[in-house]
């Protein structure tokens, strides 16, 4: 009986049709290319501002550098390494206080923006090719 | 003992420490920035109660709104009158320097006197502030005038 019943299920098992598990894997992969080309387009702008932020961000660096006067204080550590170990107290408190805190911050989130889209970037260009090729 | 190992090996226990050891970095870096906000608005505050009495009675001088760095100058010599100097700071903000016993002066290589300062020397000075609004130097440099 339960013999029966067996082949009866077997013999009425769904056969799906022969074209369905390419379109499914099609739509997948159609599904994939798109969200990777997405992506790709947001991290390349992103990396692009960024890059294109950090030439006047590097200018204000550079400038509030020298303005505050950091640059001096940081090059007695050179001319005057031997007072500069003794007071190093002083010597710390003075260049604390002339970092220009604002720009270097700004300078630095520039600076991971754009190196967290480069990467992520290079990685969706390596998807897109995997993509493209499981698709072939 | 397994079931000990696994807790302290699981994500749970990771996440645990990282967010505690992200506190404690934290916290450090904001006890630095109280001691040295502490530090400056101190000789901030001398800087301005002892304003008259180290560079004269000034009519109209602008308000106080910047807290001048408190361990250094850099500037040139406005004036001096031993064992005391006035540099004019990079913001314009005046900065009188006392010049102690154990003040090292140096220009080049050489070790100078007090006596060889000059009045428009570009100098740079390391020190500790003290009560009165002034600086006790432990370094001049004379350097170049730079280039702006």
């Amino acid at each position: 009986m339960k013999d029966k019943i067996t082949t009866i299920f077997q013999k009425a098992a769904y056969s799906p049709e022969p074209e369905l598990a390419l379109a499914v894997w099609s739509s997948v992969i159609a599904q994939e290319r798109k969200q990777t080309r997405l992506k790709l387009w947001a991290f390349g702008f992103t990396g692009l501002a960024s890059l294109t932020g950090l030439v006047p961000a590097f200018k204000i660096l550079f400038t509030d550098l020298s303005q505050s006067g950091f640059y001096e204080y940081f090059s007695l550590l050179f001319s005057d390494t031997g007072s500069v170990v003794t007071y190093w107290k002083e010597f710390s408190f003075s260049l604390a206080e002339a970092l220009p805190v604002i720009s270097t911050i700004l300078t630095l989130s520039l600076l991971f923006v754009c190196f967290l889209s480069l990467k992520y970037l290079m990685k969706q260009i390596i998807r897109s090719q995997l993509t493209f090729n499981a698709a072939l | 003992m397994e079931d000990i190992k696994k807790v302290f090996e699981s994500k749970v226990s990771f996440k645990i420490l990282f967010t505690i050891g992200v506190a404690i970095v934290a916290l450090l870096i904001f006890c630095l920035g109280v001691m040295v906000g502490f530090h400056r608005a101190s000789f901030g505050r001398a800087w301005e109660e002892n304003y008259e009495r180290n560079f004269g009675l000034m009519p109209g001088r602008p308000p106080f709104d910047n807290f001048p760095n408190a361990s250094g100058a850099i500037g040139k010599i406005i004036k001096i009158t031993l064992p005391t100097m006035i540099v004019e700071d990079k913001n314009n903000t005046e900065k009188v320097i006392l010049i102690k016993d154990d003040t090292r002066i140096q220009e080049m290589r050489e070790n100078i006197a007090e006596r060889d300062l000059k009045i428009d020397d570009f100098v740079v000075v390391i020190g500790t502030p003290d009560a009165q609004g002034q600086i006790e130097a432990k370094l001049i440099r004379i350097m170049p005038i730079p280039i702006n």
